[in-house]
Protein backbone atom coordinates (compact mmCIF):
# COMPACT_ATOMS: atom_id res chain seq x y z
CA UNK A 1 0.00 0.00 0.00
CA UNK A 2 1.30 3.52 -0.92
CA UNK A 3 -0.05 7.00 -0.79
CA UNK A 4 0.35 9.76 -3.60
CA UNK A 5 1.09 13.04 -2.74
CA UNK A 6 0.53 16.22 -4.96
CA UNK A 7 2.30 19.84 -4.39
CA UNK A 8 1.41 23.21 -6.31
CA UNK A 9 1.26 26.08 -4.29
CA UNK A 10 3.45 27.99 -5.95
CA UNK A 11 6.17 27.24 -8.44
CA UNK A 12 6.71 23.75 -8.27
CA UNK A 13 4.25 21.13 -9.49
CA UNK A 14 5.68 17.54 -7.58
CA UNK A 15 4.34 14.04 -7.11
CA UNK A 16 5.58 11.94 -4.66
CA UNK A 17 4.63 8.48 -3.77
CA UNK A 18 5.79 6.63 0.13
CA UNK A 19 4.66 3.86 1.78
CA UNK A 20 3.71 2.86 4.99
CA UNK A 21 6.62 3.27 6.85
CA UNK A 22 7.15 6.60 5.01
CA UNK A 23 9.86 5.89 2.69
CA UNK A 24 10.11 7.93 -0.58
CA UNK A 25 9.24 4.92 -3.73
CA UNK A 26 9.01 8.77 -6.11
CA UNK A 27 9.42 12.23 -5.99
CA UNK A 28 9.09 13.61 -9.38
CA UNK A 29 8.92 17.66 -9.63
CA UNK A 30 8.14 19.95 -12.71
CA UNK A 31 8.93 23.90 -11.54
CA UNK A 32 7.49 26.49 -13.40
CA UNK A 33 10.40 29.72 -13.80
CA UNK A 34 9.53 32.64 -15.45
CA UNK A 35 11.48 33.94 -18.17
CA UNK A 36 11.54 37.41 -16.27
CA UNK A 37 10.13 38.78 -13.25
CA UNK A 38 8.72 36.68 -10.01
CA UNK A 39 6.23 33.91 -10.34
CA UNK A 40 2.97 34.63 -12.02
CA UNK A 41 0.35 33.04 -10.79
CA UNK A 42 -1.71 32.39 -13.52
CA UNK A 43 1.61 31.44 -15.32
CA UNK A 44 2.39 28.73 -12.93
CA UNK A 45 -1.43 27.69 -13.47
CA UNK A 46 -0.88 26.66 -16.70
CA UNK A 47 2.37 25.23 -16.22
CA UNK A 48 1.10 22.73 -13.56
CA UNK A 49 -1.86 21.65 -15.70
CA UNK A 50 0.44 21.42 -18.89
CA UNK A 51 3.56 18.73 -16.87
CA UNK A 52 0.78 17.30 -14.63
CA UNK A 53 0.01 13.91 -16.47
CA UNK A 54 4.13 14.11 -17.36
CA UNK A 55 5.09 13.98 -13.49
CA UNK A 56 2.73 11.23 -12.85
CA UNK A 57 3.63 8.84 -15.28
CA UNK A 58 7.27 9.68 -14.23
CA UNK A 59 6.11 9.48 -10.16
CA UNK A 60 4.63 6.06 -11.08
CA UNK A 61 7.45 4.47 -12.91
CA UNK A 62 9.92 5.04 -10.58
CA UNK A 63 7.79 4.25 -7.78
CA UNK A 64 7.16 0.98 -10.58
CA UNK A 65 3.62 0.55 -8.75
CA UNK A 66 -0.08 -0.09 -10.12
CA UNK A 67 -3.08 1.97 -9.36
CA UNK A 68 -4.64 -0.42 -7.18
CA UNK A 69 -1.76 -0.28 -5.24
CA UNK A 70 -2.67 3.59 -4.03
CA UNK A 71 -4.63 3.67 -0.91
CA UNK A 72 -4.37 7.28 -0.53
CA UNK A 73 -4.24 10.88 -2.42
CA UNK A 74 -3.12 13.46 -0.08
CA UNK A 75 -2.56 17.19 -2.34
CA UNK A 76 -1.48 20.44 -1.03
CA UNK A 77 -4.56 22.39 0.01
CA UNK A 78 -2.53 25.86 1.09
CA UNK A 79 -1.70 27.94 1.85
CA UNK A 80 -0.51 29.16 -1.44
CA UNK A 81 -1.50 30.57 -4.85
CA UNK A 82 -5.04 30.35 -5.50
CA UNK A 83 -4.76 29.11 -9.45
CA UNK A 84 -2.11 26.74 -8.81
CA UNK A 85 -3.45 25.67 -6.17
CA UNK A 86 -6.70 24.62 -7.81
CA UNK A 87 -4.96 22.96 -10.58
CA UNK A 88 -3.53 20.31 -7.92
CA UNK A 89 -6.64 20.01 -5.81
CA UNK A 90 -9.16 19.30 -9.25
CA UNK A 91 -6.30 17.04 -10.17
CA UNK A 92 -6.12 15.16 -6.87
CA UNK A 93 -9.93 14.97 -6.86
CA UNK A 94 -10.14 13.37 -10.25
CA UNK A 95 -7.36 10.84 -9.15
CA UNK A 96 -9.01 9.87 -5.65
CA UNK A 97 -12.31 10.11 -7.36
CA UNK A 98 -11.57 7.48 -10.63
CA UNK A 99 -9.51 4.79 -7.75
CA UNK A 100 -12.11 5.04 -4.86
CA UNK A 101 -9.77 5.94 -2.26
CA UNK A 102 -9.67 9.06 -0.17
CA UNK A 103 -8.90 12.68 -0.74
CA UNK A 104 -6.70 14.37 2.18
CA UNK A 105 -5.93 17.53 2.23
CA UNK A 106 -2.55 18.89 3.49
CA UNK A 107 -1.35 22.07 5.23
CA UNK A 108 1.68 22.89 3.25
CA UNK A 109 3.79 24.72 5.85
CA UNK A 110 2.84 21.20 8.38
CA UNK A 111 4.00 19.18 5.44
CA UNK A 112 7.54 20.74 5.38
CA UNK A 113 7.89 20.32 8.77
CA UNK A 114 6.43 16.96 9.31
CA UNK A 115 8.95 15.80 6.58
CA UNK A 116 11.97 17.74 7.87
CA UNK A 117 11.06 15.73 11.28
CA UNK A 118 10.91 12.37 9.53
CA UNK A 119 14.19 13.18 8.11
CA UNK A 120 16.47 14.56 10.92
CA UNK A 121 14.38 11.91 13.31
CA UNK A 122 13.79 14.86 15.60
CA UNK A 123 11.66 14.47 18.49
CA UNK A 124 10.63 17.94 19.84
CA UNK A 125 12.04 20.47 17.95
CA UNK A 126 12.13 23.84 17.35
CA UNK A 127 11.50 24.59 13.66
CA UNK A 128 12.77 27.13 11.56
CA UNK A 129 10.91 27.22 8.03
CA UNK A 130 12.30 29.87 5.72
CA UNK A 131 11.23 29.67 2.52
CA UNK A 132 9.71 32.28 -0.68
CA UNK A 133 6.43 32.58 1.34
CA UNK A 134 7.21 31.81 4.78
CA UNK A 135 9.86 33.01 7.58
CA UNK A 136 8.41 31.26 11.16
CA UNK A 137 9.36 29.99 14.02
CA UNK A 138 7.60 27.40 15.61
CA UNK A 139 7.59 24.65 18.05
CA UNK A 140 4.66 21.62 18.96
CA UNK A 141 3.54 22.72 22.26
CA UNK A 142 -0.20 21.13 23.18
CA UNK A 143 -0.62 19.38 19.71
CA UNK A 144 -0.68 22.98 18.22
CA UNK A 145 2.55 24.27 16.45
CA UNK A 146 2.98 27.69 18.04
CA UNK A 147 3.95 30.54 16.46
CA UNK A 148 7.33 32.29 18.35
CA UNK A 149 8.45 34.95 16.33
CA UNK A 150 7.98 35.45 12.08
CA UNK A 151 8.80 38.21 9.39
CA UNK A 152 6.05 41.33 9.96
CA UNK A 153 6.80 41.92 6.18
CA UNK A 154 8.12 39.69 3.55
CA UNK A 155 9.35 36.66 3.85
CA UNK A 156 13.23 35.94 3.52
CA UNK A 157 13.10 33.94 0.61
CA UNK A 158 11.08 36.48 -0.85
CA UNK A 159 13.63 39.27 0.17
CA UNK A 160 16.17 37.19 -1.56
CA UNK A 161 14.19 37.09 -4.69
CA UNK A 162 13.38 40.53 -5.44
CA UNK A 163 16.64 41.54 -4.40
CA UNK A 164 17.57 39.34 -7.19
CA UNK A 165 15.42 40.07 -9.49
CA UNK A 166 16.71 44.21 -9.12
CA UNK A 167 20.21 42.81 -10.21
CA UNK A 168 18.89 41.15 -12.98
CA UNK A 169 19.10 37.36 -11.66
CA UNK A 170 17.04 34.82 -12.81
CA UNK A 171 13.88 33.39 -10.75
CA UNK A 172 15.03 31.43 -8.13
CA UNK A 173 17.59 33.97 -7.25
CA UNK A 174 18.72 32.66 -3.28
CA UNK A 175 21.07 30.26 -4.81
CA UNK A 176 22.84 32.59 -7.22
CA UNK A 177 23.19 35.09 -4.14
CA UNK A 178 24.98 32.48 -2.24
CA UNK A 179 27.20 31.67 -4.93
CA UNK A 180 27.82 35.32 -5.27
CA UNK A 181 28.55 36.05 -1.48
CA UNK A 182 31.46 33.59 -1.41
CA UNK A 183 33.25 35.56 -4.15
CA UNK A 184 32.78 38.80 -1.86
CA UNK A 185 36.28 39.27 -0.30
CA UNK A 186 36.18 41.54 3.01
CA UNK A 187 33.47 43.92 1.94
CA UNK A 188 30.89 44.08 4.60
CA UNK A 189 28.47 47.03 4.15
CA UNK A 190 26.49 47.73 7.24
CA UNK A 191 22.64 47.29 6.36
CA UNK A 192 19.82 47.98 8.53
CA UNK A 193 19.40 44.48 11.06
CA UNK A 194 15.44 44.66 12.29
CA UNK A 195 14.50 42.40 15.45
CA UNK A 196 11.73 43.01 17.39
CA UNK A 197 11.53 40.26 20.53
CA UNK A 198 11.71 36.94 18.27
CA UNK A 199 9.96 38.91 15.16
CA UNK A 200 11.69 40.60 11.70
CA UNK A 201 11.37 42.66 9.14
CA UNK A 202 13.37 42.37 5.95
CA UNK A 203 12.16 45.42 3.81
CA UNK A 204 13.95 48.02 4.95
CA UNK A 205 17.33 45.44 4.63
CA UNK A 206 15.73 45.11 0.93
CA UNK A 207 15.93 49.18 0.05
CA UNK A 208 18.99 49.59 1.56
CA UNK A 209 20.39 46.32 -0.03
CA UNK A 210 19.11 47.75 -3.88
CA UNK A 211 20.48 51.46 -3.00
CA UNK A 212 23.90 50.21 -2.18
CA UNK A 213 24.09 48.08 -5.75
CA UNK A 214 22.59 51.67 -7.54
CA UNK A 215 25.68 53.36 -5.39
CA UNK A 216 27.81 51.11 -7.88
CA UNK A 217 29.27 48.92 -4.99
CA UNK A 218 29.77 45.62 -6.20
CA UNK A 219 26.75 42.83 -6.39
CA UNK A 220 29.26 40.34 -4.65
CA UNK A 221 29.69 42.61 -1.77
CA UNK A 222 26.07 43.35 -1.97
CA UNK A 223 25.09 39.76 -1.77
CA UNK A 224 27.65 39.06 0.88
CA UNK A 225 26.54 41.77 3.02
CA UNK A 226 22.94 41.08 2.49
CA UNK A 227 23.02 37.49 3.29
CA UNK A 228 25.39 38.14 6.40
CA UNK A 229 22.84 40.67 8.16
CA UNK A 230 19.65 38.53 6.89
CA UNK A 231 21.00 35.45 8.33
CA UNK A 232 22.55 37.20 11.41
CA UNK A 233 19.07 38.06 11.98
CA UNK A 234 17.49 34.59 12.17
CA UNK A 235 20.38 33.22 13.80
CA UNK A 236 19.75 35.69 16.85
CA UNK A 237 15.93 34.81 17.13
CA UNK A 238 16.50 31.18 16.69
CA UNK A 239 19.14 31.73 19.85
CA UNK A 240 16.57 33.14 21.47
CA UNK A 241 13.58 30.78 20.92
CA UNK A 242 16.06 28.25 22.02
CA UNK A 243 16.42 29.81 25.27
CA UNK A 244 13.01 30.75 25.48
CA UNK A 245 11.45 27.40 24.83
CA UNK A 246 14.04 25.28 26.14
CA UNK A 247 13.81 22.60 23.01
CA UNK A 248 16.89 20.32 22.94
CA UNK A 249 16.72 20.08 18.76
CA UNK A 250 16.76 22.26 16.16
CA UNK A 251 15.82 21.77 12.72
CA UNK A 252 15.54 24.08 9.66
CA UNK A 253 13.43 23.66 6.38
CA UNK A 254 11.98 25.36 3.26
CA UNK A 255 13.98 26.52 0.34
CA UNK A 256 16.14 29.06 2.02
CA UNK A 257 17.55 25.75 4.27
CA UNK A 258 19.62 24.81 1.38
CA UNK A 259 22.09 27.71 1.73
CA UNK A 260 25.34 26.30 3.31
CA UNK A 261 26.16 29.62 5.12
CA UNK A 262 22.57 29.86 7.06
CA UNK A 263 23.10 26.27 7.93
CA UNK A 264 26.70 26.90 9.22
CA UNK A 265 25.11 30.03 11.56
CA UNK A 266 22.02 27.88 13.00
CA UNK A 267 24.93 24.93 13.53
CA UNK A 268 27.01 27.10 16.19
CA UNK A 269 23.78 28.81 17.29
CA UNK A 270 22.77 25.40 18.45
CA UNK A 271 25.80 24.23 19.99
CA UNK A 272 25.80 27.27 21.90
CA UNK A 273 22.47 26.20 23.19
CA UNK A 274 23.66 22.73 23.67
CA UNK A 275 21.24 21.96 20.87
CA UNK A 276 20.95 18.85 18.50
CA UNK A 277 21.14 20.83 14.74
CA UNK A 278 19.83 19.04 12.01
CA UNK A 279 18.69 20.02 8.12
CA UNK A 280 16.39 18.72 5.49
CA UNK A 281 18.39 17.06 2.49
CA UNK A 282 18.96 19.75 0.18
CA UNK A 283 16.58 18.11 -2.35
CA UNK A 284 13.82 17.69 0.01
CA UNK A 285 14.57 21.74 1.54
CA UNK A 286 12.09 22.86 -1.45
CA UNK A 287 8.44 22.37 -2.37
CA UNK A 288 8.03 18.64 -3.18
CA UNK A 289 5.19 15.76 -3.71
CA UNK A 290 6.81 13.62 -1.12
CA UNK A 291 5.98 15.63 1.87
CA UNK A 292 2.46 15.61 0.75
CA UNK A 293 2.38 12.43 0.49
CA UNK A 294 4.03 11.65 4.14
CA UNK A 295 1.70 13.60 5.46
CA UNK A 296 -1.58 12.13 3.69
CA UNK A 297 0.44 8.78 5.51
CA UNK A 298 0.03 10.32 8.87
CA UNK A 299 -3.53 12.03 8.30
CA UNK A 300 -4.60 8.15 7.03
CA UNK A 301 -2.87 6.76 10.45
CA UNK A 302 -4.30 9.26 12.84
CA UNK A 303 -8.07 8.37 11.59
CA UNK B 1 32.85 36.53 44.42
CA UNK B 2 31.52 36.23 41.42
CA UNK B 3 28.73 33.21 40.83
CA UNK B 4 26.99 32.94 37.37
CA UNK B 5 23.13 33.65 37.54
CA UNK B 6 21.67 32.85 34.30
CA UNK B 7 23.24 32.53 30.84
CA UNK B 8 20.40 33.83 28.22
CA UNK B 9 20.63 33.52 24.53
CA UNK B 10 22.33 36.70 24.52
CA UNK B 11 24.25 37.66 27.75
CA UNK B 12 25.10 36.15 30.70
CA UNK B 13 24.62 37.45 34.46
CA UNK B 14 26.87 37.16 36.87
CA UNK B 15 25.65 37.75 40.82
CA UNK B 16 28.40 40.04 42.50
CA UNK B 17 29.16 42.61 44.98
CA UNK B 18 29.06 46.17 44.34
CA UNK B 19 30.43 48.16 47.16
CA UNK B 20 28.35 46.41 49.62
CA UNK B 21 25.29 45.74 47.35
CA UNK B 22 23.92 42.71 45.89
CA UNK B 23 24.54 43.30 41.85
CA UNK B 24 24.17 41.90 38.55
CA UNK B 25 26.69 42.00 36.21
CA UNK B 26 25.34 41.32 32.64
CA UNK B 27 27.86 40.38 30.30
CA UNK B 28 26.89 40.54 26.22
CA UNK B 29 28.61 37.86 24.95
CA UNK B 30 30.08 37.48 21.19
CA UNK B 31 28.21 35.67 18.68
CA UNK B 32 30.59 33.62 16.69
CA UNK B 33 28.44 32.89 14.21
CA UNK B 34 27.87 36.16 12.91
CA UNK B 35 30.77 38.73 11.31
CA UNK B 36 33.23 40.54 14.00
CA UNK B 37 32.11 44.04 12.97
CA UNK B 38 28.36 43.34 12.85
CA UNK B 39 28.88 41.11 16.28
CA UNK B 40 30.73 44.52 18.01
CA UNK B 41 28.26 47.19 16.62
CA UNK B 42 25.22 45.42 17.59
CA UNK B 43 26.62 44.62 21.38
CA UNK B 44 28.03 48.24 21.96
CA UNK B 45 24.55 49.47 20.53
CA UNK B 46 22.71 47.52 22.75
CA UNK B 47 24.64 48.03 25.95
CA UNK B 48 24.27 52.15 25.31
CA UNK B 49 20.31 51.28 24.63
CA UNK B 50 19.71 48.93 27.90
CA UNK B 51 22.17 51.52 30.03
CA UNK B 52 19.92 54.90 29.08
CA UNK B 53 16.34 52.77 29.20
CA UNK B 54 16.88 51.33 32.73
CA UNK B 55 17.65 55.10 34.16
CA UNK B 56 14.83 56.51 31.55
CA UNK B 57 11.99 53.95 32.59
CA UNK B 58 13.12 54.28 35.90
CA UNK B 59 12.22 58.16 35.82
CA UNK B 60 8.56 57.47 34.14
CA UNK B 61 7.85 55.70 37.10
CA UNK B 62 8.65 51.81 35.89
CA UNK B 63 10.66 49.80 38.56
CA UNK B 64 14.04 48.45 36.90
CA UNK B 65 17.04 47.53 38.56
CA UNK B 66 19.18 51.02 39.20
CA UNK B 67 22.11 50.97 36.74
CA UNK B 68 25.39 50.86 38.90
CA UNK B 69 28.38 50.65 35.84
CA UNK B 70 28.78 50.84 32.23
CA UNK B 71 31.75 48.96 30.54
CA UNK B 72 31.47 49.56 26.66
CA UNK B 73 34.63 47.91 25.82
CA UNK B 74 33.08 44.73 27.37
CA UNK B 75 29.59 45.50 26.78
CA UNK B 76 28.81 44.95 30.18
CA UNK B 77 26.71 46.55 32.69
CA UNK B 78 26.39 45.97 36.28
CA UNK B 79 23.32 46.58 37.86
CA UNK B 80 21.18 46.21 40.75
CA UNK B 81 20.33 42.71 41.75
CA UNK B 82 16.57 41.94 41.96
CA UNK B 83 15.44 39.05 45.09
CA UNK B 84 12.22 38.28 42.69
CA UNK B 85 10.89 35.44 40.69
CA UNK B 86 10.07 35.60 36.83
CA UNK B 87 6.62 36.29 35.69
CA UNK B 88 6.94 33.58 33.42
CA UNK B 89 7.13 31.02 36.21
CA UNK B 90 4.28 32.64 38.61
CA UNK B 91 1.80 32.87 36.08
CA UNK B 92 0.66 29.05 36.04
CA UNK B 93 0.74 29.15 40.22
CA UNK B 94 -1.59 32.48 40.29
CA UNK B 95 -5.34 32.27 41.03
CA UNK B 96 -7.08 33.84 38.06
CA UNK B 97 -8.04 37.15 40.17
CA UNK B 98 -4.60 37.02 41.02
CA UNK B 99 -3.34 37.13 37.38
CA UNK B 100 -5.60 39.88 36.38
CA UNK B 101 -4.04 42.13 39.11
CA UNK B 102 -0.44 41.18 37.93
CA UNK B 103 -1.23 41.74 34.36
CA UNK B 104 -3.15 44.79 35.09
CA UNK B 105 0.35 46.39 36.80
CA UNK B 106 2.16 45.38 34.00
CA UNK B 107 -0.42 47.18 31.82
CA UNK B 108 -0.42 50.34 33.37
CA UNK B 109 3.60 50.20 33.35
CA UNK B 110 4.05 49.83 29.84
CA UNK B 111 1.04 52.53 29.54
CA UNK B 112 3.94 54.76 31.45
CA UNK B 113 6.97 53.82 29.26
CA UNK B 114 5.17 54.97 26.13
CA UNK B 115 3.80 58.16 27.13
CA UNK B 116 7.44 58.76 28.34
CA UNK B 117 8.13 57.96 24.54
CA UNK B 118 9.78 54.91 25.03
CA UNK B 119 9.42 51.52 24.12
CA UNK B 120 10.93 48.49 25.57
CA UNK B 121 11.39 46.36 22.41
CA UNK B 122 10.91 42.82 23.74
CA UNK B 123 8.40 42.31 26.03
CA UNK B 124 8.07 38.54 27.40
CA UNK B 125 7.13 37.26 31.17
CA UNK B 126 10.81 36.26 31.04
CA UNK B 127 11.54 39.92 30.92
CA UNK B 128 9.45 40.81 33.69
CA UNK B 129 10.10 40.14 37.49
CA UNK B 130 7.93 40.42 40.77
CA UNK B 131 10.41 41.63 42.76
CA UNK B 132 9.86 42.70 46.65
CA UNK B 133 6.40 43.96 47.93
CA UNK B 134 5.15 42.54 44.96
CA UNK B 135 6.44 45.83 42.61
CA UNK B 136 7.24 44.72 39.11
CA UNK B 137 10.37 45.16 37.30
CA UNK B 138 10.84 45.68 33.95
CA UNK B 139 14.62 44.18 32.79
CA UNK B 140 16.43 43.35 29.27
CA UNK B 141 16.13 46.94 27.50
CA UNK B 142 18.65 45.69 24.95
CA UNK B 143 15.86 46.59 22.08
CA UNK B 144 14.40 49.87 23.66
CA UNK B 145 13.70 52.74 21.23
CA UNK B 146 12.92 55.97 22.39
CA UNK B 147 9.53 57.02 20.09
CA UNK B 148 6.80 58.54 20.04
CA UNK B 149 4.91 56.68 17.20
CA UNK B 150 1.72 54.49 17.84
CA UNK B 151 2.88 51.99 15.46
CA UNK B 152 5.74 51.30 18.21
CA UNK B 153 3.79 51.25 20.73
CA UNK B 154 1.61 48.94 19.24
CA UNK B 155 4.48 46.28 18.51
CA UNK B 156 5.64 46.70 21.99
CA UNK B 157 1.75 44.39 22.87
CA UNK B 158 1.85 42.76 19.86
CA UNK B 159 4.96 41.19 20.96
CA UNK B 160 4.13 41.15 24.43
CA UNK B 161 0.49 39.37 23.64
CA UNK B 162 2.14 36.62 21.00
CA UNK B 163 4.79 35.43 24.47
CA UNK B 164 1.62 35.11 25.81
CA UNK B 165 -0.03 33.15 23.17
CA UNK B 166 3.07 31.11 22.77
CA UNK B 167 4.24 30.56 26.94
CA UNK B 168 0.98 31.20 28.38
CA UNK B 169 -1.49 29.93 26.00
CA UNK B 170 -4.28 28.66 28.54
CA UNK B 171 -4.25 31.77 30.28
CA UNK B 172 -3.07 34.03 27.95
CA UNK B 173 -6.78 36.01 27.38
CA UNK B 174 -7.09 36.54 31.02
CA UNK B 175 -4.04 38.29 30.94
CA UNK B 176 -4.18 39.92 27.88
CA UNK B 177 -7.49 41.27 28.60
CA UNK B 178 -6.06 42.34 32.22
CA UNK B 179 -2.67 44.51 30.14
CA UNK B 180 -5.35 46.46 28.02
CA UNK B 181 -7.82 47.43 30.85
CA UNK B 182 -4.05 48.85 32.76
CA UNK B 183 -3.01 49.73 29.62
CA UNK B 184 -6.15 52.05 28.71
CA UNK B 185 -6.74 53.16 32.58
CA UNK B 186 -2.85 54.80 32.05
CA UNK B 187 -2.23 55.40 28.36
CA UNK B 188 -5.81 57.55 28.27
CA UNK B 189 -7.88 58.18 25.10
CA UNK B 190 -5.26 57.11 22.69
CA UNK B 191 -5.38 53.64 24.02
CA UNK B 192 -7.44 52.22 21.52
CA UNK B 193 -5.73 53.54 18.79
CA UNK B 194 -2.70 51.76 20.00
CA UNK B 195 -4.98 48.58 20.07
CA UNK B 196 -5.68 48.96 16.91
CA UNK B 197 -2.29 48.90 15.13
CA UNK B 198 -1.93 45.57 17.47
CA UNK B 199 -4.40 44.44 15.23
CA UNK B 200 -2.98 45.53 12.31
CA UNK B 201 0.60 44.39 12.98
CA UNK B 202 -1.09 41.08 14.25
CA UNK B 203 -2.72 40.70 11.08
CA UNK B 204 0.48 40.89 8.74
CA UNK B 205 1.51 37.70 10.16
CA UNK B 206 0.84 34.50 7.44
CA UNK B 207 -2.57 32.92 7.74
CA UNK B 208 -3.71 34.15 10.84
CA UNK B 209 -7.17 33.28 10.67
CA UNK B 210 -6.50 29.77 10.06
CA UNK B 211 -4.59 29.85 13.79
CA UNK B 212 -6.97 28.23 16.17
CA UNK B 213 -5.93 29.60 19.82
Amino acid sequence: MVILGIESTAHTFGIGIVDTTGQILADVKAVYSPQEGGIHPREAAEHHQAYALHVLSKALTQANISHDQVKGIAFSQGPGLPPALRIGAVFARSLATSLSVPLLGVNHCVAHIEQARFFTKANHPLVIYLSGGNTQITTLIARRYRIFGETLDIALGNMLDMFAREANLKHPGGPKIEQLALQAKNGYHELPYTVKGMDLAFSGLLTASKQLLSQGVSLEEVSYSLQETAFSMIAEVTERALAHTQRKELIVTGGVAANARLKEMLQIVAEEQSAQFASVPRKYAGDNGSMIAYNGLLLLQAG
Amino acid sequence: MSQLLAKGAEASLYLENFYGYPSVRKYRRPKPYRLPQLDAKLRTDRTIREARSLAAARQSGVATPILYQVDLENATIVMEYIAGQRVKEQVPNLKKTQRQRLFNGIGKAIARLHLNEMTHGDLTTSNLLLGPSHLIYFVDFGLAMVTNNIEDFGTDLHLLRRALLSTHHTHWEVCYNAVQEGYSAAFGDRSDEVFRKVEAIESRGRYITERIR
